[in-house]
């Protein structure tokens, strides 16, 4: 199984890949460009995405995850999620049932205009190949 | 290393009543539209600086320096789901994330 992503080449070149996400306690979903993050220990939503799932701040539990970046640290509420992605040669969904992480609205400013990521609680159950000169993102899941 | 959770019976019974065809064919134009905007990132540096651009269909559909006011005003047109949408800084932003 193989999932593509690209480069997007808009600066230096930084891999994603498409996504949908489904958040079943409130029943919102939808298609989220990840940025592939090897540094990010957990699958991350940020602004621009919790606002095209319709979240509401209220509708979320408290911010109670405290975490650490190179940019200082921010405050994410975590939520059952199920992540999938396509596999167009097999024709198929590979999907991962998570906990992503929300971040909080207090982190609007700092987090405003960041991609979501995609961690290293997803990344680590597959085979990731990065060829930036090639264009080419390939995401292989393991069978568990 | 991270293994899927179990999630209760009624997450389950919402997620198969999901339709996964249409996720499909949503998630398919969604990828040719994030490529597209990404491409034109150059042009809109000039044209919409330092504003939230969507795309949907390979088109510029709005753009705002307010991300809910865009998406207030896409949504009141029908437009919420699958749209791409990126923050355009007037200058290249170094990201370290």
């Amino acid at each position: 199984m193989a999932i593509e992503g690209y480069f997007d080449s808009s600066g230096e070149p930084a891999p994603y890949v498409g996504g949908s996400v489904y958040l079943p306690r409130l029943g919102d979903g939808n298609r989220v460009g990840f940025l592939l993050d090897t540094g990010a220990d957990a699958t991350t939503l940020h602004p621009v995405d919790a606002h095209k799932l319709g979240i509401d701040g209220s509708a979320l539990g408290p911010a109670s995850f405290q975490t650490s970046g190179v940019g200082g640290q921010a405050r994410y509420t975590p939520e059952y999620a199920i992540v999938s992605f396509y596999d167009k040669d097999a024709e198929d969904w590979r999907s991962f049932r998570i906990q992503v992480y929300i971040a909080s609205p207090e982190n609007q400013h700092s987090a405003g205009s960041l991609p979501s990521l995609l961690g290293r609680d997803i990344l680590n159950r597959c085979r990731c190949t990065l060829d930036a000169a090639e264009n080419h993102v390939v995401l292989e899941p393991r069978r568990t | 290393m991270s293994k899927d959770i179990k999630f209760p019976q009624e997450y389950e019974d919402a997620i198969a009543s999901l339709d996964w065809e249409q996720m499909r064919v949503d998630l398919e134009q969604f990828g040719r539209d994030s490529r597209y905007l990404a491409s034109i990132v150059p042009d809109l540096r000039e044209q919409h600086p330092d504003c939230w651009v969507a795309v949907y269909h390979e088109q510029i559909v709005g753009f705002d320096p307010d991300l809910k006011e865009l998406l207030a005003r896409l949504s009141a047109q029908g437009l919420k789901q699958n749209l791409a949408i990126r923050y355009v800084s007037r200058e290249p932003v170094l990201l370290i994330v």
